[in-house]
């Protein structure tokens, strides 16, 4: 029997922004988010192992 | 001439899991944080040194030269088709002197939520980098408590803004979603 190969178009990979770019991206989104808020973005990281299975 | 990254975003391995292992908890026991959280922490990255596809990695943020990592970052990449690939940072956590900064009530000059947000950058930019090698078309960051889909929420936005954009940004439920502009 013969065995036909399909083709499917390739979807575009990613492609990263760069370094500078994020840098100005992050400090303009903490400037909005304000102290606290990023304070607790890295602080709600801690203790979120149970949660982080269904994440993945 | 390409310039010499200030930084490295990669997996551990033996010589550079020792030397952070050794430094967090030596930070620790100095009461820069609880030794039983980063002991635990730790064991989780003893067990997550190799990528496994579908399975979390344990990923250092490492100044150049260094064997210390400055951040731990959880990353799983996941093949949702034949076609479509993701990476995802599920979290980061910060060396402890870096989370005592950040959190110290001394800290009036916000040194050490500048120096949290250099790391976080570097992550970010090695997060990005790695999707692209992995020819990743999808780049996930979760935040797990509203304040954390608060602050992606301002991330994505500014992302949106960058010159030349080589991407879309959008919160798709407690992920920012990062993706090549055009797909």
């Amino acid at each position: 029997m013969e065995h036909k190969i399909i083709h499917l178009p390739e979807l575009k990979s990613f492609r990263a922004p760069s370094e500078e770019d994020v840098h100005i991206a992050t400090l303009a989104a903490a400037e909005k988010a304000g102290v606290d808020l990023v304070k607790s973005f890295f602080s709600d990281y801690k203790d979120s192992e149970e949660l982080l299975a269904k994440a993945a | 001439m390409a310039t010499k990254q200030a930084f490295n975003f990669e997996t551990f391995n033996a010589r550079s899991f020792q030397a952070t292992a050794s430094a967090w908890t030596a930070e620790a026991n100095a009461g820069l944080a609880f030794p039983s959280e980063i002991e635990q922490l730790l064991t989780w990255t003893s067990t997550h040194l190799v990528p496994k596809d579908g399975e979390s990695v344990a990923f250092g943020v490492f100044p150049s030269g260094s064997k210390e990592a400055e951040a731990i970052c959880e990353v799983v990449v996941t093949r949702k088709s034949v076609r479509s690939k993701w990476v995802k940072l599920l979290r980061i956590r910060l060396r402890p002197k870096v989370d005592d900064a950040l959190n110290s009530a001394a800290d009036t000059s916000n040194t050490g939520m500048r120096e949290a947000l250099e790391i976080f950058v570097l992550a970010t930019v090695g997060l990005l980098q790695f999707g692209e090698s992995q020819k990743a078309n999808t780049i996930k960051i979760y935040g797990r408590t509203r304040q954390q889909t608060d602050f992606l929420r301002f991330l994505g936005i500014e992302l949106e803004k960058v010159k030349k954009n080589p991407m879309s940004a959008s919160m798709e439920g407690k992920f920012l979603v990062v993706k090549s502009q055009e797909m």
